[in-house]
């Protein structure tokens, strides 16, 4: 009897346990921090956000939503990386060597979150503010889960090797010739 | 004793059913049976609206966070604020109060894209270089940045935003008075230096 009283105590702890927290692992930095970003390409995209809520079983009725944002998104390079060796020179002629483009920030600003539709359901409530934020946010990690299929990197690519060769122009240059780390790039002569 | 130990077992036998039922089934467990299911959204395209092609040298960002909080008066809390000073018992307002923790970053540098032609003198291989004011490029506070601490009443869309880009405001302001935007004018001109000096010119920067 008292085997038996034991045991069920001991699979009663096992089982309700307390689980473990996830750490807080939101030790932000607020503070100042230098960049050498040349930022040459700004793409504007939109996206959808649909969401249905009626999964609980104990809730009776469904909700469901569709709301819009926009999300700027900026690429470039850095800067940083560059130094002399990026760069070779004869007379009038330059060749330049740049570092590979990166998206550089992803915006999606909180006037650009609109509320399209809503139907609630007589027994539901509305989608409260929380709850479309948390559904923004998942919109978000999709949008930086797709960036690579919009091509703006090679965009960034084009736009930096314009820039860079309009920039060395002012300068005096007549043939300028734009690599990314080592690839045969653009040439462009006067 | 002897009596009780089939009972006991057959007990301990359902305890041990409802407990692994839900990891066999896809059934709620018994501490999670009332708990919402979260609701995901559909995955859905990304349509590019607009391609720019523009020169911003981003070379100074500040990461901060800020609490912002607002209050939208009912139009009975004057006459209830005035109850409340004669009367022993507070009654409670009907004020609106939306109190937000919003996490950002405030970038700063120079637009290029503002250098015109007769900013960039050359003469016997010295590039005198008219660099543009520095400024506050961006402000990105995303939805993931944003936590609603505490919502009483009901906000719509416009004064939630509203409150949001005060959060914003604040953001740009504490940036601006840790001295972001001379710094990044600074290490602005530092770096067109180096390009310049790399590129085989002397050079002399003036704003």
């Amino acid at each position: 009897m008292l085997t038996m009283v034991r045991l069920t105590i001991i699979l009663f702890l096992f089982l309700f346990s307390c689980k473990s927290r996830d750490n807080d692992n939101k030790n932000r930095v607020l503070t100042l921090k230098d960049m050498s970003d040349l930022a040459t390409v700004e793409y504007r995209v939109t996206k959808i956000i649909k969401a249905s809520d009626n999964k609980t079983w104990y809730k009776l009725g469904d909700r469901k939503i569709l709301m819009s944002c926009e999300a700027t998104i900026k690429a470039g390079i850095d800067m940083s990386q560059l130094d002399k060796n990026n760069f070779q020179i004869t007379d009038k002629s330059i060749k330049v060597n740049l570092p590979q483009p990166k998206i550089i920030s992803i915006n999606i600003p909180v006037e650009s979150i609109k509320t399209e539709y809503m139907d609630v359901g007589i027994l539901r409530s509305e989608f409260s503010n929380a709850e479309r934020y948390s559904l923004a946010t998942q919109a978000e990690q999709q949008i930086k889960a797709s960036i690579n299929e919009l091509g703006i990197l090679d965009q960034a690519k084009a736009n930096t090797a314009a820039f860079v060769t309009q920039f060395l122009r002012r300068l005096g240059y007549e043939k300028i010739n734009i690599n990314y780390n080592s690839r045969i790039g653009n040439e462009r002569e006067r | 004793m002897r009596k009780l130990k089939p009972y006991l077992l057959l007990a301990l036998i359902v305890i041990l059913i409802v407990l692994l039922l839900p990891t066999f089934f896809k059934i709620p467990s018994i501490t999670n049976i009332f708990k919402p299911k979260s609701v995901t959204i559909d995955e859905t395209p990304i349509l590019i609206k607009d391609i720019r092609s523009i020169g911003q040298l981003i070379t100074y960002v500040a990461y901060d966070e800020v609490v912002a909080d607002s209050i939208i008066p009912s139009n009975t809390s004057a006459l209830i604020r005035a109850f409340n000073t004669v009367s022993p018992v507070n009654l409670p307002t009907t004020d609106k109060r939306l109190v937000l923790i919003q996490k950002g970053k405030v970038f700063a540098g120079l637009d290029l894209a503002k250098l015109r032609d007769e900013d960039v003198k050359v003469t016997n291989h010295t590039a005198y270089i008219r660099l543009p004011a520095p400024t506050i490029l961006e402000v990105v506070s995303n939805p993931s940045d944003i936590e609603i601490f505490s919502e009483q009443g009901k906000w719509n869309e416009g004064e939630v935003a509203a409150v949001k880009m005060k959060a914003q405001r604040m953001l740009v302001q504490r940036a601006q008075q840790r001295g972001i935007i001379d710094r990044a004018g600074v290490k602005a001109s530092s770096l067109i230096d180096k390009f310049v000096t790399d590129a085989g010119y002397k050079v002399l920067i003036t704003r």
